[in-house]
């Protein structure tokens, strides 16, 4: 644990990277948020709120680095596995009986879905059946993702997750090294195409068959989620799939007009048709 | 012992606390009025298995909450795996997927900091057996932040690591055997602290 950020020099950063980086977190999850910036700072080596304000105005590596790690998810590849099933035998074999389908990837930041997603479509041979659009606001982020990079982080658990998946399936075929570092496969790296931009304001190129957005929501506030499921409500085929992640519960909230929970352990919402 | 109104009881455990807390829950009554927020390690990959042998020896209803779940009296809460459990000002609950801190997700330094912050000297933080540090330095938060603290007895635990850095970085209001935390839990229920 890094230094503790008090409510008042949280909300001065805040309005700084609001100013500065153009990029608004005043309705993300303050106390996930606090956590994060703090341990931005400390990785900075920065002393003082004041300096990190500062920095935040000066330096634009310091605005991406932000932006970069809003998120700041370290999300296994294949965590909980029980969705992948759920993904392939519930959703996927009964979508592609009417066409090819198409998935968004929002906020994809480190790229653990993304690339567990790439791994899955072409362990079941999909890889020419699903078009996939990946969105962040950050650059670095999409520009990371673009080279199939994985961050060692990423890994822990990973190879344990997909034996839970199918027990015969080896993570490594889907990896390779260049320079010390992991990436996934090039022959993999296909199908997708990124989008830079503001999560409520990203255009897609099609309307989608699903959303993943596992373990996000949980870094916004009540007010945010609302605004973000309304804008997937708009980006969803009827009966369209949102799958976000298994402690994110949409129905604490007022979802019924548009989405009803299809599969709870999962936490799969399906989206009324209109 | 202490005359303030604690209205939130938060413990923290790793190795050795599993028994403890199976101690515990069958002495709480099932009209005990205040919440009980539980951050234990446990296993990150296994969704299941662990709130069922807790639910067992329980008289109180325990759940992993969602992210943004209110928080009310009279529930068990318990950290949910491979999620960091934080307490959020509105009185709920806000989980996150940031990395591991002392090599756990959930950390108890991260639910014991934000419940400081948020309940101040209304919540009390117990740290029980444990063989790594975490939890320490939230409990130093908590007593920064008004509330109050108490450990086990380092005779008492199987692993003494974690409450024996708590000892070392902050003052502890309170060392206990596992006999006087339940009685003390207890009397809050009852209002008698």
């Amino acid at each position: 644990m890094s230094i503790s950020l008090s409510i008042l020099e949280y909300k001065e950063i805040i309005e700084a990277i609001k100013k500065h980086a153009n990029v608004d977190i005043s309705q993300h999850s303050m106390a996930a948020m606090r956590t994060n910036l703090a341990e931005i700072i400390s990785e900075l080596r920065i002393s003082s709120t004041s300096d990190f304000v500062q920095a935040i105005i000066d330096h634009k590596r310091v605005r991406d680095l932000i932006i970069a790690n809003i998120y700041n998810e370290h999300i296994n590849l294949f965590r909980d596995p029980a969705m992948w099933k759920i993904l392939k035998t519930d959703l996927i074999d009964t979508m592609l009986k009417t066409g090819n389908i198409k998935i968004w990837l929002p906020e994809v930041s480190k790229g653990s879905d993304f690339y567990t997603l790439l791994i899955f479509l072409k362990i079941n041979n999909l890889q020419d059946k699903v078009r996939i659009v990946i969105s962040d606001e950050s650059q670095q982020n999409l520009d990371l993702c673009k080279t199939g990079f994985i961050d060692n982080n990423l890994l822990i658990n990973s190879e344990m997750n997909i034996k839970r998946l199918d027990s015969h399936l080896v993570l490594n075929n889907y990896l390779e090294t260049k320079d010390k570092k992991t990436y996934l496969k090039a022959e993999l790296m296909k199908g997708f195409i990124a989008l830079k931009g503001n999560l409520l304001s990203t255009t897609l190129p099609f309307v989608a068959n699903i959303i993943l957005f596992r373990n996000k929501m949980i870094y916004y506030n009540h007010v945010k989620e609302q605004k973000v499921i309304n804008h997937f409500y708009q980006n969803l085929t009827n009966g369209g799939y949102l799958i976000v992640g298994v402690k994110e519960d949409l129905t604490l909230f007022d979802i019924d007009k548009k989405f009803k929970l299809y599969n709870q352990e999962e936490q799969i919402y399906k989206r009324h048709f209109s | 012992m202490i005359n303030r109104q604690i209205t939130y009881i938060v413990i923290g455990g790793s190795a050795g606390s599993f028994r403890v807390i199976t101690k515990l829950l069958p002495m709480i009554p099932k009209d005990f009025p205040l919440p009980i927020i539980l951050c234990l390690h446990r296993l990150k990959h296994i969704r299941s298995g662990f709130i069922e042998a807790l639910l067992i020896k329980s008289n109180l209803p325990i759940i992993e909450p969602s992210d943004k779940m209110h928080i009310h009296g009279g529930n068990i809460y318990l950290a949910p795996a491979n999620y960091h459990m934080n307490i959020e000002l509105g009185n709920h609950f806000a989980l996150s997927t940031y990395d591991n801190v002392n090599h756990s997700r959930p950390s108890i330094d991260l639910t014991f900091d934000s419940a400081a912050k948020v309940f101040k000297g209304r919540m009390v933080g117990i740290l029980l057996s444990g063989a790594n540090k975490d939890g320490a330095r939230g409990m130093k938060s908590i007593h920064q932040n008004g509330g109050y603290t108490i450990v086990q007895k380092l005779d008492e635990c199987q692993a003494r690591t974690m409450p024996e850095a708590a000892i070392k970085i902050t003052k502890i209001d309170q060392i206990m055997t596992v006999d006087q935390i339940i009685q003390y839990i207890l009397k809050l229920g009852n209002n008698e602290s």
